[in-house]
């Protein structure tokens, strides 16, 4: 298995590196060749998940050679390892295979890009770090690749950084969340300083002694939530997803929507044991208000990227809320299925918006079913799978499962699920409406449509599948994989994600097809007109979505201006303070030496000039020693013998 | 040791000043190279003597002549005061042809160490003074010797007249010391001391006029005020014979002095909470004029703009440390003022010898002068660099070691704040010495400037001054053990 | 060789130095180079030699000793010997010099004095990492203050002048501080050598007897202050900027790499383990002046113009982590210290050479005037991104490895301060990659598409480049390898503090 979990990780590693060094001579700039090491990858992560559904794991405090010494301090050491477990399983067949299909996709859909090969160089060393991420059994290695995530995201979201905007997206992506990482640093110290080990193993058997404080654990886990929100996008940490689809439309569906913005679910998910009661409720409001705000704003986007975005946003919130109503399971599936839906809907946008020539305003598109046939279709199964679609879809079951949860923690948690699942089915309809169906509404994007090539068709197929499919237990992944982890991770008694209960499950159904149907009704058989009309009364309230409730001006004002300011004002009181300082001391002993220098200046350089100028007026001779100068310099030292003298002999 | 033995250094300078004159009369008129033969062998030859006194401790530490004390401590001044002749001589030969002086400057720097080497002997006071004035008039002499020039006559007059003032009230407080004593020896003033003679107010008076008088010599503040104006007139050699010399035999007189008055080493009770100890007079009036002496000259330094008046204000401020020694008066800070005295020789010796090339090549003494020398003659600039640093005291520097061995001295005995007052000194004075530097390498290279030659004859004589300079960092325990070995002749706190 | 090997460590770049002068004038430029450079090799030879020697030696306590008797009045020696501590900061010297003699290349002024002064320099640093007594090691210190002053101030940018005098004032400053210091432990314990006085600590539990705390803490404060203004901790820092502003990009690299981390050595041969209890006590004092400099530089650095202050900026940023990590007491933290010495030991260097690179070509370094590099210069722009992404603390590159040690030592000791300091590490990456947008992202303007004068860099350039970004990934990735070289000693001297200090 050690060998396996290698391959996973090291056959991107090495396809980065020789990407990077040789890409751009090899023939087709190197694509196959990343295909190849990530389908490499794949495979190793299928034949893992094999070993786990067959009753394996790898724990690398059993398995010899899995974990080697890293570094030591005093009696310390540190180690660092792989783990394999039901939940590493899973994600690394998510993460290999969404990541196989967007490798796949890009190929037809980033050709002719001048920097083609450092595309997919990239990609390369995403995989990778996302792979150490999830294969690290430690929470120090978590992060070593939590923020390399970071780095290729800000490398792939500023792929076209000669532009400014992605360039800004970028840095914003990068910024953000690193100051959620601070939460990740805080709650290594805590951990560390206590239990001087990062290992996962060893940080929840303290926590379960107790020898961990159940204090310490709430901080904790509140830093870890907070590392996740900045990942994972969640409020008020958020603003900087929307932007990020700055970048190429693939990243977009790899890194914004599948896999590392699901890291914070899955780091929380990871770090399960250390959340308490108290934090669990943190984690949950976070992931409610998340949930219903990008909800609320995606109605009001029309850029088809953007409502992607809000609808990723919402939906990490819903399984934050999963996570704090401790319906781990329920979360950590809906991870799963909302990666296949969203990467296929990522991925459909980009089909979209490679037949319209990189269009992405909304309000320009329409009608492309008939042009595109099977984007259309796999589209709409996406849609369906997000808004809840009954029985079918994937989303149906991992939905109804959190909600499930959230009831049982408290209704009202579960209301909110509701409404927001609501919201999604209705904003997702509009934006398959707008796209998708009625009268193409910019004839010349509709002109040059046309269905992509197979290398993005395809993907977006086998997507479309497992959407479905995802949510049936199929080869025992749920009762297999998720479930014995989630049992491992979470004190007895405390899951529940399968406690189906009629009534949520009624109201799930009837939320998602109240949404999809409402949707259909406004945005399909209504005419613009009338939607403009009923639209009249909410102006204000779509103003307010459609500014995404003016967070980044609040940012800019609360956050950049100041920090901006004050960096100003230090740095001239670095210059005139500090500095000043110091140069204040040298004048003052300039100044001392001015004062010093007057029996120079008036005694001495005086009689100096002055004999020189009665040589000048009187000749020769002693003249110029009746300058009266001479006798006042004679006279000072005169003077001060008789004052000492005079002082002395009293 | 006979009292021709005691007064072999003197007879062999005598010797020299005659053969000079007769020399001189010879050769009417021409200026023979013979003079600088002459005077050198006779310097060479006392240099020899007191070596050889030295080497051969037979010294025996004895009063000849009731006036003279044959010690370790004449030894090492007379031999000091040769070599600075010595130096001084062959500076003046190094220049061209034209800038060498006559016979007179050959016998005045001889009778000018005729003085020096009795003044470090004198202990008798009358002895003492007449050496004293000795070097005096000498001096007057040696800074208006070039008749045709304005400044140095100018010059000449400020000394004559700020030396007639300050002798006037060393001799009025010798006498003072005569009446306490009732003799003219020193020994019988030191026992007059030791019986009670130090508490009568009029003692404290004396005390206060000799100091002046010393300190006139030593260009310690506040009769320093002579010293920017004679070492700017005079010639280069000869102000550096006077800030070498002539300030080494100060220092010389006022340890015998000093030594007379009783003075007790100074040893705080506290560190670091005692800055200075007011127990005795003597000691306090020697701290003040320190602390004073220093500050004043680093202050006033900073301000000139002529290399000459730069390196006067310079010989001020070393005045000030060397007194702090005097003012703490313990065997080891003796030994550290002997060992400040050579390092002071060698760098204060080469930074005239430098200036005077400069001067010589540039017609002018101005620190701009120096502008771009670094490009324009590297090796003299670089010479000259190391000495300026020598004189700020950065290590390896010689001048370092001479002022770690002096502050060592003085916070060994917990006079802290003495200490600090002193280092700050020390950073003061880096402002004024990296002046020149900046003058020489940061301005860049000054077109159409002068070129400044290196005659051969002057490139030995610096590097025999510089290379002591630079290299005694590796080995200066002999120089340390040295220092030591005058130590027990000033028999301190017996 | 074998028992002289150090003396000739540091003799082989004092002997290039006197040759280099040697060199016929006609030739000085090329053969000046040369002479340069293979000292500086055979140096970097040396320093491995002595690495191997060191390994070889068994038994704790220092290897390679040379002891001799030098100065007998003042019972000072000559004594050399290394620690794991001096190896680590040994090869890094000859390591960053190596590459800053290659970046000298190019100096056209006074060739002579130039690389005659730069092997001074190297030899004085090396000097001060193998010093066991005071006197020697104050000696060699002083030693590289000279070159430096020269260096900073002929071969400078246009406030040369300003940035040289500052800079020697300020280390002068220090160096009498220290030079006091050092002479009232000699006159209290009549002894310049470090084994000893850190034996006779161990033995009294202090210097200078009973009851002389105050005397103690005056000591380490002025120990303190010399090494803060090298390191340089606030509010001692303000010469680093000016000074980095002016030097040549060389000597920038030597400055940054080689020389802040002679404060951090003083701290960690002298100030620490001659004076726990005062440590102790004044850790409180030290942290928030660590962090004072971490956060305050960081901002001070967002909003510079130039680029070179903003890595000047950054350097005083960054080596706030290295008294904060000492300041800790933990084995974590001094031994963080003492990796972000050597982590920022390299990684600034390689940014003061992009940021050479750039000027040699453009002649200015006004952030807001450039853009897009990245796409005129693509190699250029890989390497540029790869030293900010390692200053910026980026995992996997030994600036990561520094800043988590010390923070999860410091942690340990000073919970809530050290929460305040890692806001740094957001600052930090903002200001870093504001400037990597503003210099290498975004549209490129005309000017700098000229290929003939702004050239990709050029194959010097990548060796000394290269070979800095292969030690950054190596360090980032496989920490141990460094940080086994002197943990065992470094942790050897934490103990002896800890037990006097008395701090768990």
């Amino acid at each position: 298995m050690l060998t396996l979990a290698l391959v996973v990780v090291l056959a991107p590693f090495g396809g980065f590196l020789l990407q990077s060094a040789f890409g751009r001579r090899l023939p087709r700039q190197g694509d196959w060749l990343t295909i190849a090491t990530i389908g490499a990858s794949f495979a190793a992560s299928c034949a893992l998940l094999a070993k786990v559904l067959g009753g394996e794991t790898l724990d690398p405090a059993v398995v010899a050679g899995a974990r080697f010494d890293w570094l030591r301090f005093g009696d310390v050491v540190w180690r660092v390892g792989v783990k394999v477990d039901g939940l590493t399983a899973v994600m690394l067949f998510v993460v290999t295979l969404v990541a196989f299909l967007v490798h796949v996709f890009s190929s037809a859909y980033m050709k002719g890009d001048p920097k083609y090969w450092k595309f997919f160089a990239w990609l390369q060393m995403f995989s990778t770090s996302m792979l150490v991420l999830v294969l690290a059994d430690n929470l120090l290695v978590l992060f070593i690749g939590w923020e390399l995530v970071g780095l290729c995201s800000y490398k792939l979201i500023g792929f076209w950084s000669e532009k400014a905007a992605p360039g800004n997206a970028a840095r914003k992506a990068f910024i953000t969340t690193r100051i959620g990482d601070l939460g990740m640093v805080a709650a290594l110290m805590l951990v560390y300083a206590q239990t001087k080990s990062f290992a996962f193993e060893d940080m929840f058997r303290a926590a379960t002694t107790g020898s961990l404080d159940s204090q310490t654990c709430t901080w904790a886990s509140l830093g870890l939530l907070f590392a996740a929100m900045g990942k994972s996008a969640q409020f008020p940490l958020h603003v900087w997803l929307p932007d990020a689809m700055e970048g190429p439309t693939p990243v977009s569906a790899l890194i914004h929507a599948a896999t590392m913005v699901a890291a914070g679910v899955y780091l929380v998910g990871r770090c399960y044991p250390l959340f308490t009661d108290a934090s669990l409720l943190v984690v949950a409001a976070v992931g409610g208000v998340t949930a219903v705000m990008a909800g609320l704003i995606a109605l009001a986007q029309d850029d088809i990227k953007k409502v992607l975005a809000y609808s990723t946003v919402s939906q990490l919130g819903f399984m934050f809320l999963g996570l704090g109503c401790k319906a781990w399971h329920a979360a950590l599936f809906h991870l799963t299925t909302h990666a296949f839906f969203k990467a296929l809907m990522f991925l459909g946008s980009g089909s979209v918006i490679h037949a319209c020539h990189h269009e992405q305003d909304m309000r320009r598109m329409g009608g492309l079913w008939r042009k595109m046939p099977i984007t259309g279709t796999t589209f709409f199964v996406g849609v369906l799978a997000i808004a809840g679609f009954p029985f079918v879809t994937a989303g149906f079951y991992s939905k109804d499962a959190i909600l499930a949860g959230a009831w049982h923690m408290h209704p009202a948690l579960a209301w909110v699920g509701l409404g927001a699942a609501v919201l999604t089915a209705f904003y997702m309809f509009r934006l398959f409406a707008m796209t998708f169906l009625g009268k193409p509404k910019d004839e010349h994007v509709f002109e040059h449509a046309h269905e992509s090539p197979l290398p993005m068709t395809l993907p977006l197929v086998v997507l479309g599948v497992l959407s479905v499919v995802a949510g049936w237990d199929l080869v025992g992944w749920h009762t297999k994989l998720l479930e014995p982890t989630a049992a491992a991770v979470t004190s007895a008694g405390s899951v529940h994600g399968h406690e189906h209960s009629e009534v949520v499950m009624t109201l799930a159904i009837v939320a998602g097809l109240f949404g999809l149907v409402a949707g259909f009704v406004l945005f399909a058989k209504t005419s613009p007109a009338r939607v403009a009309a009923l639209k009249r009364p909410f102006a204000a309230l779509e103003r307010a979505f459609a500014r995404k409730f003016g967070f980044d001006e609040l940012y800019r004002e609360l956050v950049l201006r100041p920090a901006y300011t004050l960096a100003k004002i230090l740095s001239w009181a670095d210059a005139e303070g500090v500095d000043g300082a110091v140069n204040g001391i040298g004048r003052t002993a300039r100044s001392a030496s001015r004062g010093s220098g007057w029996a120079d200046a008036k005694v001495v350089d005086g009689a100096v000039r002055g004999t020189g100028a009665a040589v000048l007026a009187g000749g020769g001779g002693l003249s110029r020693l009746q300058s009266g100068r001479f006798r006042t310099y004679v006279a000072a030292g005169v003077v001060v013998v008789a004052t000492v003298l005079v002082v002395l002999s009293f | 040791m006979t009292a021709l033995g005691a007064l072999l250094p003197s007879i062999l300078l005598t010797a020299g000043v005659l053969a000079v004159l007769f020399a001189d009369a010879a050769a009417k008129g021409r200026r023979p190279l013979l003079l600088p033969w002459i005077s050198g062998t006779a310097l060479v030859a006392v240099a020899a003597v007191a070596v050889a006194w030295l080497a051969g401790d037979r010294l025996g530490d004895r009063v000849v002549l009731g006036a003279l004390r044959m010690d370790a401590f004449t030894a090492v001044l007379t031999l000091f005061c040769a070599v600075a002749g010595l130096v001084s001589i062959l500076a003046t030969l190094v220049g061209d042809g034209n800038s060498r002086p006559g016979g007179e400057f050959h016998a005045l720097v001889l009778c000018a160490v005729v003085g020096m080497s009795v003044l470090a002997a004198a202990v008798d006071m009358v002895t003492l003074y007449l050496a004293f004035e000795l070097v005096s008039i000498t001096g007057y002499v040696l800074v208006g010797m070039r008749r045709a020039d304005r400044l140095a006559n100018e010059a000449a007059m400020k000394y004559v007249l700020f030396g007639a003032v300050s002798s006037g009230l060393m001799v009025y407080g010798l006498s003072l010391l005569f009446g306490l004593a009732g003799g003219t020896s020193l020994e019988a003033l030191r026992a007059a001391v030791v019986s009670g003679a130090s508490s009568q107010p009029v003692f404290v008076a004396a005390v206060v006029l000799v100091f002046a008088g010393f300190a006139f010599k030593v260009s310690a503040a506040p009769f320093h005020f002579w010293a920017p104006d004679v070492y700017q007139g005079a010639p280069t050699a000869v102000a550096g014979f006077l800030s070498v010399a002539s300030k080494a035999a100060g220092f010389a007189g006022l340890v015998r002095v000093v030594l007379a008055l009783g003075a007790q080493p100074a040893t705080a009770k506290e560190p670091i909470a005692s800055f200075l100890p007011w127990g005795s007079p003597v000691a306090a009036v020697l701290a003040v004029a320190a602390v004073l002496t220093m500050t004043v000259g680093n202050l006033a330094a900073c301000r000139q703009k002529d290399l000459k008046r730069l390196l006067a204000y310079s010989s001020i401020a070393h005045a000030g440390y060397m007194l702090m020694a005097l003012a703490v008066w313990t065997p080891n800070a003796m030994s550290a003022l002997v060992f400040y005295l050579v390092t002071y020789l060698f760098m204060n010796l080469a930074a005239f010898l430098f200036a005077g090339i400069v001067v010589r090549a540039t017609g002018s003494s101005s620190i701009d002068s120096l502008h771009g020398l670094g490009f324009r003659n590297p090796w003299l600039a670089a010479a000259f660099t190391l000495v300026m640093l020598s004189l700020t005291g950065i290590p390896p520097m010689l001048g370092f070691l001479g002022k770690l061995v002096l502050f060592e001295s003085v916070l060994r005995e917990g006079w802290v704040w003495f200490a600090v007052i002193g280092l700050l000194n020390g950073a003061i004075s880096l402002y004024y010495y990296a002046l020149p530097l900046r003058r020489m390498y940061l301005e860049g290279v000054a077109e159409g400037a002068p070129p400044v030659r290196l005659a051969p004859g002057a490139a030995v004589l610096a590097a025999v001054l510089v290379l002591p300079v630079v290299a005694f960092f590796l080995w200066w325990s002999p120089l340390a053990d040295w220092a030591r070995t005058v130590v027990p002749s000033l028999r301190i706190g017996s | 060789m074998g028992s002289n090997l150090l003396t000739l460590t540091f003799l082989i770049p004092l002997a290039g130095s006197l040759l280099v002068l040697l060199v016929p004038k006609e030739s000085a430029g090329r053969a000046c180079r040369w002479v340069n450079l293979l000292t500086s090799l055979a140096t970097f030879g040396a320093t491995l030699a002595v690495w191997s020697g060191w390994s070889k030696h068994t038994g704790g306590g220092y290897a390679l000793v040379e002891d001799a008797a030098w100065i007998k009045a003042f019972s000072i020696r000559y004594h050399l010997g290394v620690d794991g501590v001096s190896v680590a900061l040994l090869l890094l010297t000859s390591f960053v010099s190596l590459g800053g003699s290659l970046a000298s290349w190019n100096i056209e002024k006074s060739p002579k004095g130039y690389h005659s002064m730069f092997l001074l320099l190297l030899g004085g640093m090396i000097g001060v990492f193998m010093a066991l007594d005071m006197f020697l090691f104050y000696l060699f210190w002083e030693i590289m203050l000279l070159p430096m002053y020269f260096l900073i101030g002929i071969w400078g940018g246009p406030r040369r002048q300003y940035a040289a005098i500052k800079f020697f004032l300020y280390t002068l400053a220090g160096s009498v501080l220290m030079l006091a210091a050092i002479v009232l432990i000699w006159i209290k314990h009549g002894t310049f050598q470090i084994p000893e006085i850190v034996a006779l600590v161990k033995a009294h539990g202090g210097l200078f007897g009973e009851g002389a705390e105050g005397l103690r803490i005056a000591c380490f404060i002025a120990f303190f202050v010399a090494f803060a203004i090298k390191v340089p901790s606030f509010p001692f820092h303000t010469w680093l900027p000016d000074a980095h502003v002016e030097a040549p990009t060389p000597i920038s690299m030597i400055l940054a790499g080689v020389l802040l981390k002679m404060g951090g050595y003083g701290l960690i041969r002298m100030a620490y383990p001659f004076f726990p209890t005062a440590a102790a006590t004044l850790g409180t004092t030290i942290v928030v002046i660590s962090l004072i400099s971490i956060v305050y530089a960081a901002f001070v650095a967002m909003a510079q113009t130039d680029f070179k202050k903003l890595v000047a900026y950054s350097s005083v940023s960054h080596m706030g982590f290295v008294t904060l990590g000492l300041a800790s007491l933990t084995p974590e933290g001094h031994n963080g210290a003492m990796y972000m010495m050597l982590a920022h030991g390299t990684i600034s260097p390689m940014l003061f050479m992009i940021v050479g690179v750039i000027y040699e070509r453009a002649h200015h370094r006004d952030l807001d005037r450039f853009g897009g590099l990245a796409w005129a210069m693509p190699t250029y722009g890989v390497l540029a991104a790869f030293g900010i992404f390692a200053s910026l603390g980026l995992p996997a590159l030994s600036g990561f490895i520094a800043e988590i040690t010390v923070f999860l030592g410091s942690f340990q000791s000073f919970p809530r301060l050290t929460l305040v300091a890692t806001v740094g590490m957001v600052v930090t990456a903002a200001y870093y990659l504001i400037t990597l947008q503003k210099v290498y992202l975004g549209d490129t303007p005309a000017v700098y598409r000229d290929k003939a004068h702004y050239p990709d860099v050029s194959r010097r350039e990548l060796l000394v480049l290269v070979p800095l970004a292969i030690v950054t990934l190596w360090m980032g990735i496989l920490p141990d390898g460094a940080m086994s070289i002197y943990r065992g000693d470094l942790e050897g001297i934490l103990e002896g503090v800890k037990a006097i200090a008395g701090k768990p």
